[in-house]
């Protein structure tokens, strides 16, 4: 069978490569300073949230008749609120860089901002 | 013509392989035990290994709550505490962490003390009812406190005098990071595993995000914790803080916090916000940071010196001190947030 | 007639999984860490179906093969991800095949197919998964496609040039 290369060929090849750099697109503009704030509580994803200037949401969430506020406005996450004993949450403070988190242990909340440029893998205190 | 199309394509596939090391498969997983929260994230290419690591960790460390935890009724050290002074025949596993606990109590000259439960109680720091004792509540329960008190026999026999109780939360994280680590190492060597257990972190393997294979560990600022003032790079070791911001309570414009000096039955106050010790061993460096914040600057330095410990101490007056066993792995970074540079 | 086509069904459901084994000792998880992510192998069989049976005994073998290749070695995602990317292989392989000779060489068509498998693939994996992240690993399994489709499509010509030789003797 005549099997030499033809000029569709190259079409497929192109179309292929074009694909290929269009799928990586988005990947590069989400790069180096893309933040994401992702919320588990139990070890489950309950959001994950793209953080950029001019957003602002609240994320109420509750265990045993323990309630968190967390408060995400722009680029800054903290635990706004929480009627926890010992409030080690709200006292972790806001959140701006990658590789930071809070947590608050009755609730079983984790706050942890994810990013490609974090700077350290886990802070020890 | 066809030949040279394959050899370019081929030439940059293996340069983005080669660009694909952090291409490792990573999971994460959070769970809950010795009151503390912990994390444990996994690197391997076999995904499943990752997992079944992670989870063959978290009963571990469940089990050893079991046995260590003062809280369940049923474990170990709540039978030892409960037993009135009478020798009591405990598990192997928690004999072994007695017996760790007693030799850093004794390394440190007591001041790490497995024995200060009596203190937490009367206390009550990190609940609703925490409050400042009087007098003669502490010095009647400083009574009970001492290390000395645990009677190691032999033959997983143990017995504690003079109403001492134990409370195993200054060591066991640390012993249970270690443990965790040995699992990591059977389980294959091409698993990456870094591990966060309260304030006790361990790192197995090389960090595949990083081109040296370091895993860098922040040390975390005692007024802003979701911050650090410096950081430590390390393979193979484990970082432990211990600080009086974790739990603490105020009263009449003073800070109570969960550190307590066996001495005085007061919360260490010599003049120290939070101490870092760095070390293969996660449980020696757990008890030394409680130690070292018990002896305050001036002696926990001295004690670092003449041990060789890796130390970072941050002190009431905002400064950052390394001591000199730690300074190449040693970064500060808490200008901005103003703290001096110590070294 | 009837009987030899479907002989040569199970002939290519045999060479196909026989490929699928070949393919699950190429350490692609190494460099995709998403598990039942393949590389595609055995397309050079649909390909090849392609253009000696009809579309129906073409799927027939593409279900049968998948179906097999997941419970020998596979777990039920990996299933998915197969199914997934190897119908979609097919179908773009059989309009592709339209233009064969004049358009297109198998070569092309082989190209297509691969890549047509991997976009399936991870399409597959979004659905699973839950998470757009895998997309990241598109651009890869795309540029891979290329050489793994020329493979193929050598591979194929190759077998058919010498089942003519063999049929017009």
């Amino acid at each position: 069978m005549d099997n030499k290369w033809r000029r569709g060929d190259f079409a497929i090849c192109t179309v292929v490569l074009c694909l290929a750099i269009l799928a990586a697109v988005p990947f590069f503009f989400l790069s180096a300073d893309a933040l994401l704030c992702e919320i588990r509580q139990d070890n489950q994803v309950v959001h994950t949230i793209r953080l950029k200037e001019g957003y602002r949401d609240t994320i109420t969430l509750e265990r045993d008749g323990v309630t968190n506020v967390i408060e995400i406005e722009g680029k800054r996450v903290r635990f706004a609120q929480s009627n926890c004993p010992d409030q080690v949450c709200v006292r972790t403070g806001t959140l701006t860089r990658a590789g930071q988190m809070a947590v608050c242990l009755p609730t079983r909340v984790t706050v942890r901002i994810l990013g490609a440029d974090a700077q350290v893998d886990a802070i020890a205190g | 013509m066809k030949r040279s199309v394959m050899a370019a394509v081929l030439g940059a596939l293996l340069l983005l392989s080669s660009g694909c090391r952090a291409g490792l498969a990573s999971s994460q997983s959070d769970f809950y035990a010795m009151d503390t929260f912990m994390t444990v994230t996994a690197y391997n290419q076999d995904e499943r290994l990752a997992r079944s690591t992670q989870a063959e960790i978290e009963q571990h460390i469940n089990a050893l709550d079991q046995l260590m935890s003062r809280q369940l009724v049923a474990s170990g050290t709540a039978k030892l505490n409960g037993a009135k002074g009478a020798v009591v025949t405990v598990d192997p596993k928690l004999y072994d962490i007695l017996e760790t606990a007693v030799y850093y109590a004794g390394q440190t000259d007591g001041a790490y003390d497995p024995t200060t439960a009596p203190l937490s109680d009367l206390w009550q720091i990190g609940t609703d009812y925490a409050h400042v004792p009087t007098q003669e509540e502490i010095d009647a329960v400083r009574k009970q406190v001492g290390w000395e008190n645990i009677h190691l026999l032999g033959n997983n026999q143990v017995q504690l005098t003079n109403g001492a109780q134990v409370d195993l939360g200054g060591i066991g994280k640390g012993y249970a990071a270690n443990d965790a680590a040995a699992i990591c190492r059977t389980a294959g060597d091409t698993l990456r595993v870094l591990a966060q257990l309260g304030g006790n972190i361990i790192g197995v393997g090389e960090n595949p995000k990083s081109d040296t294979g370091e895993w860098v560990i922040g040390i975390a600022d005692p007024d802003q914790p979701s911050d650090y003032v410096a950081t430590v790079a390390i393979t193979e070791e484990s970082v432990v803080t211990s600080g009086d911001y974790e739990r603490y309570f105020e009263q009449g414009g003073k800070r109570y916090h969960h550190i307590f000096d066996p001495e005085t039955g007061y919360p260490a106050d010599k003049g120290l916000r939070a101490v870092t010790v760095v070390d293969a061993d996660s449980a020696k460096a757990d008890a030394l940071t409680t130690a070292l914040f018990v002896m305050g600057l001036e002696r926990g330095l001295e004690y670092c010196t003449a041990h060789e410990i890796k130390a970072v101490f941050i002190t009431d007056d905002r400064q950052v001190i390394p001591t000199d066993a730690v300074r190449v792995q040693y970064t500060f970074m808490g200008a901005q947030a103003g703290y001096t540079d110590g070294q | 007639m009837k009987a030899k086509q479907i002989a040569l069904c199970g002939v290519l459901v045999a060479v196909a999984l026989v490929l699928s084994l070949v393919e699950k000792m190429i350490p692609i998880q190494a460099l995709v860490p998403v598990p039942g992510i393949k590389l595609g192998l055995a397309n050079v069989v649909t390909v090849f179906a392609l253009t000696r049976l009809s579309l129906r005994e073409t799927i027939a073998i593409v279900l049968v093969r998948v179906t097999l290749a997941s419970v020998f070695m596979g777990s039920i995602t990996g299933f998915l991800f197969s199914l997934f990317g190897s119908l979609l292989a097919m179908l773009v392989m059989k309009l592709l095949l339209s233009g064969l000779g004049s358009c297109f060489s198998l070569m092309g068509i082989s190209i297509a197919g691969a890549a047509a498998h991997n976009i399936g693939q991870i399409g597959a994996a979004v659905l699973v998964l839950e998470t757009v992240h895998v997309v990241g690993y598109l651009p890869f399994l795309l540029l891979v496609s290329i050489p793994m489709g020329l493979v193929t499509g050598m591979v194929c010509a190759a077998v058919l040039s010498h089942l003519q030789r063999i049929s017009s003797t």
